[in-house]
């Protein structure tokens, strides 16, 4: 199916498995009487789609602009204005700039990795976080409305965002950024459409 | 308004009740005033040489723009219904034209103060899905054009929307009577004052007497000087005198629970029509909400030690609303009985409708983590308390961290939750009890959320989105959390009711 899907939708991203579940379901102590547990669909094991590489690239580019940006202000106050403070404490600044930007960098390399979504015929699924994971589902009879778009930055890389709206206020809104404009605007398409077929149902 | 004498269909513009135009008038001025009262000190107090008469001449000058203004403004608001949709046109100098489709309406709400009251008219607001901007009110209209609107309302809304609610549309929009579950009087609101959560009022309370200590600080009036000078003692009258404080201080809660109970429910009557409830009450205004059945999205009801005792608890229904959880969107009925609530429950989801439902606990690392944290940070605390040679803030610090831990560990011991086929209850509190309830299709997205320790320890807190606010099941075992969550995605997909 997701197959299916991602031809219709003509992604053109290598499949990304998510670690194996190192559990067997079938022991899991949980009641739910009336519906055979077994044969639900299971987000556990939906095959996600990583974001567009450009997106990391955008992002370390941003990130070690604005560190540039910072280091380069600090090191003119310390050595052109001679500012008193760091005159005597820039080097330690500087110092505490750079741990930040490594960290920041870490943060966003490693974190895109745990970035990926998934689109079945009913939900959207995204994931994120590399520490605080989170993974969030909007069912498509759900979704209020839909956006694609696409920023000044977003456009030098070929990326756009998709946003999904549903009523269950800001936190519960999808914004998934790195797609490629044409996938963001394929994915909306599919999404309008699904949604507009149970609205007729 | 006289226009809207022959016509009934409202497609002729319909002005305000003329009372509005007093209305409108006052506002203007509290406006200007607000807006200008600086410039009006600082003459008052500087400008003697323009002389008196220039003064009131300046006065009458801005009162008489201000009611020309107010005037114009009243001719110039007006509201008419189209094919689809309510037209509302407004402005002095730049028109406004508002467009709201019928099936755009969320609420039509009525309000009365004693002004309102005087003259039989109603202040009339209507709420839009969507945008919050959208919402829009009549300071005044007869109470009368105000029923007839909000039934041609209904009834054109139902006419756009026919999937919201088959047939019969005529016989329900026509019948608007009510059957009252439950009414309160003034015996009823004393014993519901007396038992509400006087901590939260306490806490305004020392919100305030430390700005009034803070400001007499700051003009340097020095309340141990004021008060030891009539005492002797040191360490005796000190003492009494907190023990004083702290009564006085519990008095001055309990009454100001007590006033605020009485001025919000004085004379509360809890309605019932055949699509909603709807809530009565006010000393000085009265004020009309109602919560139409489908617009329900999650019920709660919940009590304190001191509401146990007499038996009384907290309902809450909690509307979809366009502004994020908005308390003004949900209706709260204080003194409920346990029968009004499982009438409320049933009426909305049917009797039977928690059957079957098993209560799990949630994983006691919700309390070892939380309670963990906490007791570590507030025993760190008080070790530097003791260090720094401050015994009676250790102690302070102490007791509240043995508070605060007990608090935890009382939370993590209530909180229990379950579903079946339709609902989904969740249970907590920590000295009361709180019980919150939602059918699982009103759910507008899930997300499973982990931090790092629970990631280590197989856990995950599940957060479900609902259109009034999210409802959280902290700290369960993360497999079953996703088995939930699969369950719960299916029965929205496989559910095609309308959740609103």
């Amino acid at each position: 199916m997701r197959q299916y899907i991602l031809n219709y939708l003509g992604v053109r991203s290598t499949i990304y498995m998510q670690e194996a579940p190192n559990k067997q379901f079938a022991e899991i102590e949980f009641s739910n009487h009336q519906l055979d547990e077994t044969t639900l669909p299971r987000v556990a094991y939906i095959e996600y789609s990583p974001l567009e590489k450009n997106l990391l690239k955008a992002n370390l580019i941003w990130t070690t602009l604005f560190f540039t940006i910072g280091i380069a202000i600090v090191l003119f106050l310390q050595y052109v204005i001679k500012l008193d403070g760091l005159v005597n404490y820039g080097n330690w600044v500087l110092l505490g700039l750079m741990a930040l930007f490594i960290l920041s960098a870490t943060i966003t390399y490693f974190g895109f990795f745990k970035k990926s979504y998934a689109i079945r015929e009913k939900d959207i699924i995204f994931n994120t976080g590399l520490f605080w994971r989170s993974s969030t589902a909007i069912p498509f009879n759900r979704v209020q409305h839909c956006e694609v778009s696409i920023g000044p930055i977003d456009r030098m890389f070929d990326l756009s965002e998709l946003k999904v709206f549903t009523a269950g206020g800001s936190n519960s809104d999808l914004k998934i950024e790195g797609l490629r404009p044409d996938t963001a605007n394929r994915l909306k398409d599919y999404i309008v459409n699904k949604t507009g077929i149970d609205e007729e149902e | 308004m006289k226009r809207s004498e022959h016509s009934n269909d409202f497609s002729t513009p319909t002005r305000q009740s003329m009372v509005a135009i007093l209305m409108i008038v006052l506002k203007t001025y509290r406006v200007l005033v607000r807006n200008v009262w600086p410039f009006l000190l600082l003459f008052l107090v500087k400008g003697e040489g323009l002389g008196k008469n220039h003064w009131i001449f300046f006065l009458i000058g801005a009162a008489l723009i201000g009611m020309v203004y107010s005037i114009i403004n009243y001719f110039r608001y007006y509201f008419y219904l189209d094919k689809e949709e309510l037209v509302i046109e407004s402005g002095v100098l730049k028109r406004t034209k508002m467009n709201v489709p019928f099936d755009r309406i969320q609420t039509i709400n009525f309000e009365q103060n004693i002004i309102h009251r005087l003259f039989n008219v109603v202040r009339l607001k209507i709420d839009t899905a969507g945008s919050s901007k959208a919402e829009f009110q009549f300071q005044a209209i007869d109470s009368e054009i105000a029923n007839r609107l909000r039934n041609v309302l209904l009834a054109k809304r139902k006419m756009a929307n026919p999937t919201i609610e088959e047939s019969k549309l005529d016989i329900e929009v026509k019948e608007t009577s009510y059957e009252t579950i439950m009414q309160l009087d003034l015996v009823d609101l004393i014993k519901a004052g007396a038992v509400e959560n006087h901590l939260r009022s306490g806490g305004i309370i020392l919100a305030f007497l430390y700005w009034i200590w803070h400001n007499l600080d700051e003009a340097q009036i020095n309340i141990e000087d004021e008060v030891g000078s009539t005492v002797t003692s040191t360490v005796g009258t000190g003492v009494y005198l907190i023990f004083v404080l702290a009564i006085l201080f519990v008095f001055v809660a309990f009454l100001v629970s007590m006033v605020k109970m009485i001025i919000t429910n004085y004379d509360l009557k809890f309605l019932r029509s055949k699509r909603g409830f709807k809530i009565n009450a006010g000393l000085f205004t009265k004020k009309d909400t109602s919560a139409l059945d489908h617009k329900i999205q999650v019920i709660s009801w919940g009590d304190n030690p001191l509401k146990k005792l007499i038996g009384i608890k907290d309902l809450r229904l909690k509307q979809a609303s366009s502004i994020e959880l908005n308390k003004k969107s949900s209706i709260r009925v204080p003194s409920c009985s346990e029968k009004h609530i499982n009438l409320v429950r049933d009426t909305l989801y049917g009797k039977g409708a928690t059957d079957g439902i098993e209560y799990n606990p949630i994983d006691k690392r919700y309390f070892y983590r939380n309670g963990g944290i906490l007791a570590l940070l507030l025993t760190l605390l008080t070790s530097l308390l003791v260090y720094f040679n401050l015994p009676m803030q250790a102690t302070i610090v102490g007791i509240v961290g043995v508070v605060l831990v007990f608090t935890f560990y009382l939370s993590y011991k209530k909180k229990r939750y379950g579903f079946n086929q339709e609902m989904i209850v969740i249970k907590g509190g920590a000295y009361g009890d709180k019980t919150e309830m939602l059918p699982i299709y009103k759910i507008q997205s899930l997300s499973k959320k982990q931090t790092p320790y629970q990631r280590r320890n197989e856990l995950a807190n599940l957060v479900i989105y609902t259109a009034s606010g999210k409802v959280a099941i902290p700290y369960i075992d993360d497999s079953v959390a996703e088995s939930i969550f699969d369950t719960f995605l299916y029965r929205i997909e496989s559910d095609n009711k309308k959740w609103m």
